[in-house]
């Protein structure tokens, strides 16, 4: 394969996705990304230079709205769904003494 | 009473007029059907048996009320990526698999307002990502024209649905050929419309740039019909077109002569031979009553599989970052909340949807962005140019819907690669946001029929279903 990962590539793209992977799915995923990577680097060899990306497909350019406040009220629908609630607020495990 | 007396929404729609039958015993003959049948299937994940009955009950009681609304009374299935008040909506994953919305997506609320009755949700490839529903993280739905077959995919479920009589209509989502490509598997009609002919406020994103939400049916009428129930600008989608309001259903006409009309060399060349016999006899057809019709080459489609599954990878890792076990959905607990979202992706998605992250997020990372991702969507443009100049010459281009018939359950699991290529076909028409259909056609092999994709230029859906149904027609 052309585009083959290594596997602390795939362990840190795994990181960036906030995913975690045993040392069999390294090696799967190693695989599996090198061969898809293999058929759409084709492109890679294009020469471009002169081609303005397409960011969206159609004639949109910003779209601008008014900004105004509206009451949705379904704040309790919404913290129903909440795996952990205090009050109105989300709760999650605590995100300042991580290594 | 049997439902397969009701081939199309019109014949309901005329027998519930008639009084043949009550909205509520139309209902429950579907759901006595799927609950009977589904199990050999799986097409659907929930079922919407309790306000479904209320809602026919509510319409029979009040069925004199003069004001007409062209969906009264007929039951529509939803893929479940669509969100439902109040009605469980899990993208076919783990990690939705106990949300109810506590919204209902904007084609939810127009379905509603024109009088259908949602029946339920259907099965799909996890997150949408796939092209056999057999990612589904709850299983795989089977081919009801032969159950060792995958239905296609990621709307697999919806296309069953409505290939094996369990309801009249359905909405499917179309990233990559989603729609298009399980209504040619399981003999159904299935539509893309243009990008911004429908709402996506409700349709949970896989790939923004390309997602769009459409129809299934038994025939090319249907499919005009609910286009245009479901489509219309929507202040909730900013992406969603300001264009008049479409009625493609009274506009049907199956007059062709003097269309021009290109059959797309280098996807057709890359069709298995049965695919290229039936699209032959097609355009031998055509040219019988007077359509033109010519052979066009568009190099640069071969490639938009590459740039395809660069883009929409890129913007499915993005999209994906919100399900972090925070304000819905699954969640393991961990010691820090870095280490909750880590343990939650990972137990909530599954191997395909992880696959998918992955690529997003390489190709969109320090020193792969201009090498994979900016050049993919250079690609877009070349792409989208080149189909503008067909549109030049040709009011309408056709194709095989997919380079093969029906696969077998299993077949392409172990090869991400070829299951991919299952979208060869479809993918062009998400690239350049045109709209494009699938219409089966043609002698069976085996239990299947050919699909046939008509493609048009952007917002110009009525002439692609009238050819539509002038094929459609011509199966007869």
């Amino acid at each position: 394969m052309q585009h083959l990962l290594s596997n602390e590539d795939v362990a840190h793209i795994a990181y960036l996705a906030r995913l975690s992977l045993t040392e069999d799915d390294l090696e799967k995923y190693k695989k599996e990304l090198s061969s898809i990577l293999d058929h759409v680097g084709v492109i890679e060899g294009l020469n471009l230079t002169n081609v303005e990306p397409s960011y969206q497909p159609l004639f949109l350019k910003n779209v601008f709205r008014k900004d105004i406040v509206k009451d949705s009220q379904i704040t309790e629908e919404v913290l129903k769904e909440a795996p952990a609630v205090k009050e109105t607020m989300f709760v999650v495990p605590p995100i300042l003494d991580e290594a | 009473m049997n439902s397969i007396e009701f081939n199309s929404i019109t014949e309901a729609k005329e027998a519930l007029d008639q009084k043949r039958l009550s909205v509520t015993e139309l209902i429950n003959l579907f759901f006595d059907l799927i609950k009977e049948t589904d199990q050999n299937y799986h097409c659907f994940l929930e079922l919407n048996y309790d306000s479904a009955i209320r809602q026919a009950q509510a319409i029979d009681q009040d069925f004199e009320n003069k004001i007409s609304k062209p969906l009264k009374g007929i039951p529509i299935a939803l893929k479940d990526n669509i969100v439902t008040k109040g009605l469980r909506t899990t993208c076919g994953s783990k990690i939705l698999q106990s949300w109810i919305p506590p919204y209902d997506a904007t084609v939810v609320k127009k379905l509603k307002e024109a009088g259908a009755i949602v029946v339920g949700k259907t099965n799909m490839d996890e997150f949408a990502m796939g092209s056999s529903t057999e990612y589904s993280a709850f299983g795989p739905t089977k081919n009801p024209l032969d159950t060792s077959c995958v239905p296609g995919g990621s709307s697999g479920g919806s296309a069953a649905a409505i290939a094996a009589s369990l309801s009249l209509g359905a909405l499917g989502s179309d990233t990559g050929g989603s729609i298009r490509q399980p209504a040619a598997f399981c003999g159904v009609v299935g539509v893309k419309p243009t990008y911004g002919r429908v709402s996506r406020f409700g349709l949970v994103a896989f790939a923004s740039s390309l997602d769009q939400i459409g129809p299934f049916a038994r025939n090319v009428n249907d499919a005009a019909l609910l286009l245009d129930v479901v489509s219309g600008n929507d202040p909730m989608d900013s992406t969603s077109l300001n264009v008049a309001a479409t009625n493609f259903f009274k506009s049907l006409n199956s007059e062709v002569a003097g269309l021009k009309v290109g059959l797309i060399k280098e996807l057709t060349d890359q069709c298995d031979q049965v695919v290229k016999e039936t699209i032959q006899k097609l355009c031998d057809l055509l040219a019988d009553y007077n359509v033109v019709i010519s052979e066009i080459s568009m190099p640069s489609l071969e490639y938009s599989l590459p740039a395809y599954y660069l883009i929409a990878p890129a913007e499915a890792s993005s999209n994906l970052a919100r399900f972090d076990g925070v304000r819905y959905g699954l969640r393991i607990d961990g010691s820090s909340a870095k280490d909750m979202m880590i343990k939650t992706r990972t137990e909530g998605f599954g191997n395909e949807v992880k696959r998918r992250i992955m690529l997003g997020t390489y190709v969109l990372s320090h020193g792969y962005y201009d090498a994979y991702y900016l050049k993919a969507l250079k690609v877009r443009t070349l792409i989208k140019k080149e189909f503008e100049k067909a549109y030049q010459n040709y009011d309408l281009l056709i194709c095989p819907t997919t380079p093969t018939l029906p696969f077998k359950l299993g077949e392409r699991m172990a090869d991400p690669v070829s299951m991919y290529l299952s979208d060869l076909c479809t993918i062009p028409s998400n690239l350049a946001g045109h709209p494009s259909i699938s219409v089966p056609f043609g002698p069976k092999v085996k239990n299947f029929q050919v699909g046939i994709q008509v493609l048009a230029n952007e917002l110009d859906e009525q002439k692609m279903f009238n050819l539509a149904k002038f094929i459609e027609e011509a199966d007869e």
